[in-house]
Formats: structure tokens, sequence, C-alpha cells
């Protein structure tokens, strides 16, 4: 894991990383490969900690290996789908050279092409349900996007409130529909404070950028100040959150509250065994 | 005569999707709603409709189940249109601003994401496997195809093969599998299904040739853009694919495109006038004509019923297309 502390790049081994995630990241991957979008798209960073969370949701169903996993790659295929469309900037094409504007067009093409793999994949597997729960998501996260985008929002509280759901709407409804209602708020309270944690040791308004990436542009730079703060006020209020809501959990999740907890403080101690997303 | 007028007697049906279409683009957010609405009120031929419609005639045809099929395609249609114009910076469309030029790239990004989702919402509605892996194998092509779009620009090098392979994803896979959902969806006999959606792949190549040739004869007043606006944008058609046989014309085009930022008018007006000396478009109408025989040849062993005789003149108003 690579981050910048006091303006200096730190790298930090990771510790035990999960072979699961690595394998269904070999598999997102293996999915996601077109050589052509590679040569011009940089595609966003897969972000662990949602596979991860998608990994110790899903465990704990007694879904068969093959539908688990098809879950998890499909889930995380619309993650990237979505993430790549954030890329395309509302940049004039006559200000952009030809590799920036090849790399707009294909930016978009390849969010599309996630998109009809995610459905093509659930299709193979007759999980028309799956195809839903996901296409709902979809839906409810773009009309959240638009909140952001159009700043219908009157507080950093609210800002943070609709960040979160951007951020971790597919995760929490995957949950729901696996059965996992227990988790599934958790989840998203684990995820968002895991997000701002991760740049918890970034200074600056660096940091703003970092944790809610290109969102940060709709932070007037006037309140810029007051988001920075609210970031530790926001981490605070998620982790007693979670710490809450996994103390409630039942003993049949007791693994996966053990899971959530340590990961939490390993973050929190910089001691994260997750890849910190780019 | 319009091709509407072909499929008249479809209008209580398509009043019924077009209701349909309004209610699944309906959203909280204002902009959202604003932005899907104006797109749906921009028009359109409703072509994958109209062949959903009539592809359902030869089983047992349910408007709730074709509705589904209906609306699920015109959806995906228009949520690449939306990314398309984000792709081609494109300001107008049927005359009309685009989403990207009202409100900017990324709520065309949005809106296009939230259109296909509510697209894929809708057609879950069907439970029948076969239908979501038709029509998800459609989706995957349809944007390989475009990206090969963007890979071949200003290839000169490319041949008749990539250009054939190119328009079957973008634009006949998406007809042939409306033709192929209506039947499926109305439990037609599987061999019906397969001719029908061979009948809309050979239509939909035909209709491309054609667009592709409009692009060089159509007036900038019939297109609503300029005449050889394809070509300026790089993108090697079947027209291009002729001409190019003509060492002349070659010579002038690699001439012109050395450098395609500093093409002009004069450069394009010389290029066009040049290729409407060879043979190029009567070769392409010839190819045209080609698929569409075969694609009536297709309806040859489906049961007689309006609905085919519909088909047929569908098939053969694109053949006579000229603006």
């Amino acid at each position: 894991m690579i981050f910048e502390m006091d303006g200096r790049v730190q790298v930090v081994v990771l510790q035990t990383p999960s072979v699961e995630v690595n394998k269904l990241k070999a598999l997102i991957n293996e999915k996601m490969h077109h050589s052509y979008i590679e040569q011009y798209v940089q595609t966003p960073h897969l972000n662990e900690d949602k596979l991860y969370m998608l990994a110790l949701i899903l465990n704990n169903t007694g879904l068969p290996e093959y539908k688990k996993n098809q879950y998890i790659v499909t889930a995380m295929l619309v993650q990237m789908a979505l993430d790549t469309h954030d890329l395309v900037s509302n940049t004039d094409r006559d200000v952009l050279t030809d590799n920036d504007e090849k790399s707009k067009q294909l930016a978009v093409l390849a969010g599309d092409y996630y998109s009809g793999l995610y459905y093509f994949l659930l299709s193979e597997i007759e999980e028309v349900k799956m195809i839903q729960v996901l296409a709902t998501a979809i839906t409810d996260i773009n009309e959240y996007k638009m909140q952001l985008y159009y700043k219908d929002i009157h507080s950093l509280e609210t800002f943070f409130h609709v960040f979160k759901k951007i951020e971790t709407l597919l995760i929490t409804r995957i949950a729901a529909f696996a059965g996992e209602t227990d988790i599934s708020e958790v989840a998203a309270e684990w995820l968002l404070a895991k997000r701002l944690l991760n740049t918890k040791n970034i200074s600056g308004y660096s940091r703003l950028d970092r944790s809610l990436g290109h969102w940060s542009e709709q932070i007037p730079v006037s309140c810029r100040e007051e988001a920075l703060h609210a970031i530790d006020k926001f981490i605070h209020e998620e982790t007693s959150l979670v710490e809450k809501g996994l103390a409630h959990f039942p003993a049949y999740l007791s693994s996966i509250k053990t899971c959530m907890l340590d990961t939490l403080r390993a973050s929190a101690s910089n001691k994260s065994s997750m890849a910190e997303e780019g | 005569m319009k091709l509407t007028k072909t499929y008249g007697h479809l209008k209580k049906e398509l009043d019924i999707i077009e209701h349909a279409l309004t209610e699944a683009i309906q959203s909280d957010h204002d902009v959202l709603r604003e932005s899907s609405t104006k797109l749906l009120q921009a028009g359109g031929k409703r072509i994958r409709p109209v062949f959903v419609l009539l592809c359902g005639q030869f089983g047992n045809f349910d408007i709730n189940r074709i509705k589904t099929v209906a609306v699920s395609l015109e959806l995906i249609h228009m949520a690449s249109l939306v990314h398309d114009d984000v792709i081609d910076d494109a300001p107008l469309r049927r005359g009309k601003p685009t989403i990207k030029q009202l409100y900017g790239n990324r709520v065309a990004m949005y809106t296009g994401d939230f259109i296909l989702a509510r697209a894929l919402e809708n057609i879950t509605r069907l439970s029948d496997p076969e239908a979501h892996r038709v029509l998800s194998k459609t989706m995957v092509q349809l944007s390989a195809g475009e990206i090969e779009q963007i890979r071949d620009k200003y290839n000169w090098k490319q041949n008749l093969r990539d250009y054939l392979r190119r328009i079957k994803r973008k634009t006949a896979l998406l007809i042939a599998t409306s033709c192929q959902l209506g039947a499926i969806a109305s439990d037609a006999p599987v061999d019906y299904a397969k001719k029908l959606f061979r009948y809309g792949y050979y239509v939909g190549m035909s209709y491309q040739i054609i667009d592709d040739i409009l692009d060089f004869t159509a007036s900038e007043a019939e297109l609503g853009k300029p005449a050889g606006n394809d070509l300026l944008q790089g993108n090697v058609t079947l027209p291009i694919l002729y001409a190019m046989e003509d060492q002349a014309f070659y010579k002038l085009l690699k001439g012109k495109f050395f450098n395609p930022e500093q093409v002009t008018d004069s450069d394009m007006n010389q290029l066009l006038e040049k290729l409407k000396e060879t043979d190029a478009i009567p070769q392409s109408y010839r190819v045209s004509d080609h698929y569409l025989q075969k694609a009536l040849k297709e309806l040859d062993g489906i049961p007689d019923h309006k609905a085919k005789h519909t088909l047929q003149s569908i098939a053969k108003y694109i053949g006579k297309r000229r603006s």
C-alpha cells in the first residue's frame, strides 16, 4: 500500500492479504480484461474493502461457491462500470489532446461494456432476481449522484450521508438480498469509516480529495476547511456506529464481527490488512 | 410513403409502449427526470418496439410481455444514444440539443446509466432465461462493436469483413434481438424465432449500409449534419471501402487525411465529388440489396399473417430509402 504522509510517499507492507480476496480480484480482472481499453483507460482501482465486505457477507450464506463468486464478480463489475463513468469529465473536446479524447471515449464504452458483462454473467447462471437487485441499486446510486452533482444538499452532514449512500448502496442491497439484513447497515458504516480512515495520514486538502474522490469538487472552497474537520467527526461517528452495531450482532455472526473489528482497528492504527484504494 | 405508415395499424400498441416508456424513466431527481423525458420526447421511429410487436404475433401475443421487452430494448437504445453523444461530442441529435450539450458530460453519463439500469430492471419482469441470455449477449457485443469502431478510426487498411462485423454489432444485432425476443416473449416456435432473428439481422445490415451511403448522398438538411460527416470522424464505411479501390481516390483521401485535424470543408467537398465519380455508391447499394433479399427470404418459412406482410413492407421500405 502506498500513501502520502506529510508530503512524503510511504510504503506499508500489507499484512496477511486474504487469499480469497486475491482470487476474486484475479477473477474480476480476467472478466474485465480488454487490451484496447487497457491501452487507453486508466481504469479505477478495484475497491478491496468492498470486495472484502462482499466476501464476508456472502461467505456467511449457504450459497454455492459458483453463485457466491458470480455475485461478487458481477457486483464489482457494476462498481467498476460506475467508477469508470465517473472518469468522464465535462472538459470540452477542443482542449483535449487526441489521446485524452480517445481515453474519454473509451471510458464511456468501458463502463457500458462492464455493465453488459454483469448482465451477461448473471444471465448465464439464470439469476434474474440478482440482475434486478443490481439494476435497482444502479438507478438509486445515479439519483444520489445527481443530488451531489447539483449540490441539492444544505449541510456537510447531508453531503456525507449522500456520499455514504453512493459508496455503499451496492453492498447493502446485496446483503439485504442475501438475507443478511443484520450486517447490511453495519457494513455501510464499516465501509465509510474504512474509506475515511485510509486517508488519515494524508495532510491538507489532498486528504479531502482522497477521501471523497472527485466529489470533493462539489464542496465550496469556503467549506473545505470545515469539511476537513468533519471527516474526523464522521470517522468517529461511523466507528462508534460499527462498534454499537457489532455489539448487537447475533452469535452466529461472531466470526464476521471479529473480522470487521480487527480490520477497522488495524486501519485506525495504520496497520490495515486491506489495501487502501487508489 | 413514410416508414411509420407501414406500421400505422400498430398505433394502439405503440401508444401503450410509449406510456410505459414514460413511466419507466420517472425519477425522484428533477434534472434526471427532465433529461430522460427530453430524450424520450425527441422521438424516433421506435423501430425496435415495432419489430418486437410484429414478431410477437407469431406466438401467443400477450401485450404485457411484449411491452416489457419492447420498453427495455428502446431504453437500451436510448441510453446508448446519450452515451454516443458524449463520445462524439455531439451538440445536436434529430435537430435538438443533446443531453450532453444541455447538462454536460457528467449528467449525460448518469442519465445513460440510469436509463440502462431501468431497462434491465424492467426486463427482469420476464423470468425466461433464454430472453436474458440473448439480450445480455447482445449488450456485450454492442459495446464491443463501439469499441472496435473507435479502434478502427482512420484505419484505411481495414477490409470488408471488418466493416461488416462492426455494423453487425453496432446496428444489426439489436434489431435482430428485437425480432427474436418478440418471438421468445410470445412463445413462438423456436424455428420462427431463429428465422425472425436472421430477418432482423439482414434488415439491420441493409439499414446501416444505406445509412452509410446516405452520409455521402443526402443533403445537410436531410441528414441534420454535414454530408461526409462519418468520414470526417474517421469512420471507414462501405462506400469508402469501395471508393478506396480507385487509386486516384485513395491517393486523394490519404493526402487530405494525413492530418485529420486539418481537413477543411473544401477538402471534404473534393473528396465527395471524387467518391461520386467511382462505382462506390452503386456497389454499396448492391450489398444492401443483397442483405434485403436475404431478409425477405427468411420470411418465406413464416406463416401468412398481417405481421409478416408488415415485416416485408418494412424491409422493402428500407431498401428504397433515399433520404
